[in-house]
């Protein structure tokens, strides 16, 4: 897709410093800042795009950074996942061995991909709802390269065998705490910019944001200290961990959604006042859900049905949501169609939908009876993360980076194959561990049934998922190399930048292309067919001879 | 006993958030709700018109 | 308008709400009662439980037997249902989310030979031929078979290394007591060399 525009430049930000990071920018000179970005009556989007002039490297460091943390995790995660039916793979050393491989790849992901992109994009959606810009913290910038200095130290402990040993706490305290501080600044620069805020009314994205940052330190802290033991800590254990989906990824994801669905749609969101009853059964219900991992386990009874009621309950943050998002898009399919965005975030949200209320299912003991302990909780675990929150985060990657470094996506087919794999690995996987852990779960309440009969009978569904494993790592290769492409032609084209201004005005000129009628694409496919198959013949007979 | 406690405390709970939602209402709070949905518009991306259609541009 | 501080204070009452409900109060339900029971765990068989958390056994193998009549835990003879108790002073605990494996609360009973744990953890096959857990021929050594009076692995044909011998190192033996101790009916004992 070429561009070939004349340099209309309206203002001077077309001097885009080399190094983003203008570290000359004291506290003094912050208001004028401030007051020139979101500026006096303005071109909108030209407010905007001063707006990310200003503060938007942070965003795209985390966004590269969490990239490259994503390419990792899936590496660990297809090895973890071909270990299961292939064991002898990789198992002379330990630190191959898969008891580390896959608390390394979540971890990684969850900590890596997930927080840090989220982040990222929750800052810059932050500051479009609240018309402010992201305030200069240049601390944050020394934060992200603390927090993977973390990351790799934490790994490499995990890999050795110093495991803090607990699921979605396997890395060490002294690597989880300056994360946690780290989140902590940047809940601080979020916090800011709601009392530096244009826009005096808070959209819901705002809401959840700030649910998400709040939360998310408590979290850390209480998780991290040292008083519990034995059945306590299992709650404690499984307090943090539901919780770390429910008031971390969960509030970020849907504020994505909110955000992205009725801006490229163009559609405002069906039913506002359902949007914050969502809001507030969510935080309400989901922080309570945390014992339903440990329905039939040593713990009081009624503390299991505290959350075992909880989770139902979640229905109606659920369907609240649903209804909203659903609504919104219906009737917009053309929109959801042409936007690499929505593609995504539509696929996302209705991944949550589902998710969710298979949460809710998994929570009623009747079900819970045949799927606890088996493949099944992984694939609802990756439903959650993968199919919702990190297909989500790429829809609000696809849309924010174009409009920080003012250059268009350059191969829409790229980000379409991306789509596909993601989206068909995904279906793989699901479809594959949830048949698989149904069965798993119902021969294994069979006593008749030998345990490893159950083992070998799962061996075709961890195939199954490994296969998907291989597609969702190649889709996250093709995504990465779009964005590094992206920042690439940054610097590679020719000063003048275009902007994202130029590109809308560019679009609103251009006459309306004749569209080409579905039977005539068919036969354009099928000439095109028939000229390959006549060139293939011809080499043939040429060979023969 | 611990049954009593529950129902006592929930009931507690239910009454606070009770009198926050009275007090939210009574401030005009929900009076213009559906006009918070408008925030993510504005002149240039207007309500109505799609935006980030980048497979319709490069379908030429 | 919603003042920023009610959103915060909204967030952070609820939040802190439940995790009373979810991690105080169990603790002032549960630990006076595990602080008068009399089981622990000692001995090469701690050692053990810090190789078991080093290596992950975890994500393959639970530690919770549910009641009768909730699934087949009782029936596949993997003991009673699990209480508190059964947990005291065990930090990180290890209850498990995943039956890829059997679950273990039991296995001391189950599997009561040394040498059948050995050869397992070693590898799974030389024991179970279409075991899909994996190896741990790290926590052995290898040594030839000349240099050393110990008692290397009988390791079937298959597995054996010509000249040489398995041993198993001091990790492999605490993880294997710590394997021997997983008993609910009594109070867990130290293993006697």
């Amino acid at each position: 897709m070429m561009m070939n525009l004349s340099a209309s430049r309206p203002t001077n930000f077309s001097k885009i410093p080399k190094n983003k990071l203008d570290l000359s920018m004291n506290t003094s000179n912050l208001a004028q800042v401030n007051a020139a970005a979101v500026g006096n009556g303005a071109d909108s989007l030209e407010q905007d795009a001063r707006l990310d002039q200003k503060s938007s490297f942070i965003v795209v460091a985390f966004i590269l950074s969490g990239s490259a943390w994503l390419l990792l995790g899936s590496i660990l995660g297809t090895v973890a996942s071909f270990k299961m039916h292939m064991p002898d793979w990789l198992g002379e050393q330990a630190w191959l061995t898969f008891g580390r491989i896959r608390p390394l790849h979540l971890n990684w992901m969850a900590y890596g991909w997930a927080s840090q992109v989220g982040v990222g994009v929750s800052l810059w959606i932050l500051s479009r709802v609240l018309k402010t810009t992201i305030p200069v913290r240049p601390w944050l910038f020394v934060g992200l390269l603390v927090w993977n200095l973390c990351l790799l130290i934490g790994g490499i402990e995990i890999l050795m065998g110093h495991s803090r040993g607990l699921e979605w706490l396997e890395l060490p305290i002294y690597t989880i705490v300056p994360i946690v501080f780290v989140i902590v600044l940047a809940g601080e620069a979020a916090i800011s910019m709601l009392y530096t805020r244009k826009q005096p009314h808070l959209y819901i994205s705002a809401w959840y944001i700030i649910a998400a940052l709040v939360s998310f330190p408590l979290l850390g802290i209480v998780s991290s200290l040292p008083i519990f033991e034995g059945t306590v800590q299992a709650g404690m254990n499984w307090w943090y961990a539901h919780n770390a989906l429910g008031l971390w990824f969960t509030p970020m994801g849907l504020a994505i959604a909110y955000f992205l669905i009725p801006k490229v749609t163009g559609r405002p969101i069906y039913s506002y006042p359902l949007s914050v009853l969502g809001f507030w059964s969510l935080l309400l219900f989901y922080n309570w859900n945390g014992f339903h991992h440990l329905i039939g386990g040593p713990v009081p009874t009624w503390f299991v049905t505290i959350s075992i009621a909880a989770s139902v309950m979640m229905i109606i943050p659920v369907v609240t949501v649903a209804v909203n998002h659903h609504m919104t898009i219906i009737g917009s399919f053309e929109a959801v169609k042409y936007s690499p965005t929505l593609r995504f975030v539509v696929f996302a949200a209705m991944s949550y939908t589902f998710v969710s209320l298979q949460g809710s299912f998994q929570a009623i003991r009747a079900f819970n009876e045949t799927i606890h302990f088996t493949h099944y909780v992984i694939a609802h675990a990756h439903a959650g993360v993968y199919s919702f929150f990190t297909m989500m985060l790429f829809g609000a990657v696809y849309y924010i980076m174009p409009r920080i470094t003012n250059w268009e996506w350059h191969s829409p087919k790229l980000i379409k194959l991306h789509f596909w794999l993601s989206a068909s690995g995904m279906i793989i996987y699901l479809v594959g561990l949830q048949i698989g852990g149904i069965i798993q779960g119902l021969e294994m309440n069979n006593p008749d049934i030998p345990f490893m009969t159950v083992v070998n009978n799962t061996k075709k569904w961890l195939l199954s998922r490994s296969f998907a494993a291989i597609l969702l790592t190649a889709g996250h290769f093709v995504f990465a190399y779009n964005v590094f492409r992206l920042m690439h032609l940054r610097k590679v084209r020719p000063a003048p930048p275009v902007t994202w201004l130029d590109i809308q005005r560019q679009r609103a000129q251009q006459p309306k292309p004749e569209p080409v009628p579905f039977s005539k694409k068919v036969a354009n496919a099928f000439s095109g067919l028939n000229q390959s198959l006549k060139r293939w013949a011809n080499d043939v007979k040429v060979d023969e001879h | 006993m611990g049954s009593v406690v529950l129902l006592l405390s929930s009931m507690l709970i239910a009454g606070v958030a009770l009198l926050f939602f009275y007090r939210a209402f009574k401030s005009k709070h929900f009076d213009s709700l559906q006009k918070d949905a408008l925030i993510p518009f504005d002149d240039d991306e207007p309500v109505g018109k799609p935006t980030d259609q980048l497979f319709k541009d490069s379908e030429k | 308008m919603i003042k920023n501080s009610i959103l915060i204070l909204g967030i952070v009452g609820l939040f802190l709400f439940a995790m009373i409900g979810l991690t105080i109060l169990p603790k002032v339900f549960i630990e006076p009662n595990v602080e008068k029971a009399n089981v622990y765990v000692w001995g090469r068989a701690a050692e053990g439980h810090k190789v078991y958390v080093s290596n992950g056994c975890i994500y393959c193998h639970s530690q919770q037997v549910r009641p009768k009549g909730f699934g087949a835990d009782f029936e596949r003879g993997w003991g009673r249902a699990s209480v508190a108790t059964d947990y005291k002073g065990l930090t990180p605990h290890q209850l498990g989310t995943m039956r890829t494996g059997p679950d273990l609360s039991n296995i001391g009973v189950r599997q009561p030979g040394r040498d059948w744990h050995l050869l397992h953890l070693y590898n799974p096959r030389t024991v179970i031929k279409e075991s899909i857990m994996p190896p741990y021929p790290y926590l052995f050594e290898i040594v030839d078979a000349d240099k050393t009076l110990k008692e290397g692995l009988k390791l079937p044909p298959e597995y054996q290394i010509p000249g040489k011998k398995v041993i198993p190192t001091d990790e492999a033996n605490a993880l294997v007591d710590y394997l021997l101790s997983l008993n609910q009916k009594d109070p867990i004992k130290p293993q006697q060399n």
